[in-house]
């Protein structure tokens, strides 16, 4: 049976995965050098952004933390991708979970 | 909401601990590390169960995205069937995360448990029978053929995947249940996909893996969009979940089947004897 490329999704996986730790293992360091809790409230994207730059604990683990969160919709884009040939069902499939996503992400943000 | 400040350090390295664990647990398993994760933080360390709930997802992510990834390299994932499976995990994981603190919490944990126990005591009777059915007609409509090679073996192992609608209904209550305890839902996708739809155990326990993701992502958004993800927890669940998932996936390529089964069963027992008892002592 010919299968469609699985490297693409697997790179973005693991890719994803490993830029996300690297940011919590960088905010984990810190954090405990730091000895003292950040504020945990602010969830504005460039609060989330400043804090990363200033080096600050909080805003790094944020940074992996929604990294980690966008790696499986990365994923998903990528397995369409990969997809859209061999597979198109699968490929339409994949979109419409990330259609899911995206619209519950957006909803929840929002409300 | 903010885990408990005076034990931070020690939180963080005794959930770091734990984390290698339940990562190398979740991706053998296929269950993700949540189980072992959420009773710790809540329990022993006195976090907030929604904060334990989000760190678990977080990890649960993470434990998917890095076995998935290895995975699904060396071709043991369905990937097929994992897509047609997560349009239903997702949308059960968005009902779950909005109606998590909705529901009574006691009631929740008791049919989760008895879940459990149905589950393992299936699992047991189902050994004497073979796991793959003989693939000697054309597909139906709503069925997949598809195979994979056997890494204990070399072998290559053809096998059918059959009712994919009760199968995709059935994982509706995977993903509910996933976005309701921060659990991965391959406690119910593993049995769903071996048992009823006919996929080999190795091939069930991947694509469950590969499926969580998404999944724990459509639940950890919700709890995001709360305030009740704390970064500076979830970052050493993450971290050594992750560390624990790489060495759970180089044993996977190793245990044979019937061990990764019995374990199953074994830790399926376990979790439903804590639920119960949390189910009763809240």
């Amino acid at each position: 049976m010919d299968q469609p490329p699985v490297r693409a999704t697997s790179a973005v996986l693991l890719g994803g995965t490993l830029l996300s730790v690297a940011f919590l293992v960088l905010g984990f360091g810190l954090s405990l050098g730091a000895g003292e809790a950040q504020s945990a409230e602010p969830r504005a994207l460039a609060e989330v952004l400043r804090s990363a730059l200033a080096l600050e604990p909080w805003g790094l683990s944020m940074m992996g933390v929604l990294v980690l969160l966008g790696t499986p919709a990365a994923g998903l884009l990528s397995t369409a991708i990969e997809t859209r040939r061999r597979q198109p069902v699968t490929a339409a499939l994949a979109l419409l979970v990330l259609a899911i996503l995206l619209a519950a992400a957006l909803a929840a943000l929002a409300g | 909401m903010r885990a408990p400040h005076n034990r931070h350090v020690p939180l963080e390295l005794l959930s770091f601990v734990a984390a290698i664990g339940a990562g190398a647990f979740g991706a053998l398993a296929g269950i993700g590390g949540g189980l072992i994760i959420v009773p710790l933080l809540t329990v022993a360390l006195g976090v907030p169960i929604q904060l334990a709930i989000a760190a678990s997802l977080l990890g649960v992510i993470a434990v998917s995205t890095s076995a998935g990834a290895t995975f699904l390299h060396r071709g043991l994932v369905d990937r097929r069937l994992g897509v047609v499976l997560l349009v239903a995990t997702v949308v059960g994981g968005i009902i779950g995360g909005y109606t998590a603190g909705l529901l009574d919490g006691r009631t929740l944990s008791a049919i989760f448990g008895l879940v459990l126990v149905a589950v393992a005591v299936q699992m047991l009777r189902s050994r004497s029978r073979p796991a793959v059915e003989e693939v000697v007609e054309l597909p139906g409509r709503l069925e997949l053929d598809a195979s994979y090679v056997e890494p204990t073996t070399g072998e290559e192992v053809a096998y059918r995947v059959r009712r994919i609608p009760l199968g995709a209904a059935i994982s509706v209550l995977a993903g509910a249940l996933s976005g309701l305890l921060g659990v991965g839902g391959g406690v119910v996708n593993v049995p769903t996909m071996s048992m009823l739809m006919g996929v080999p155990i190795r091939v069930a326990l991947t694509t469950s893996t590969y499926m969580l993701a998404a999944t724990a992502a459509a639940s950890a958004v919700l709890y995001y969009s709360r305030g009740q993800v704390d970064a500076l927890l979830a970052a050493p669940v993450v971290v050594g979940v992750v560390l624990g998932a790489q060495l759970g996936a180089r044993l996977a390529q190793r245990v044979p089947q019937h061990i990764l089964r019995l374990v199953f069963v074994g830790v399926a027992l376990f979790f439903a004897v804590q639920m119960l008892l949390r189910a009763v002592n809240s």
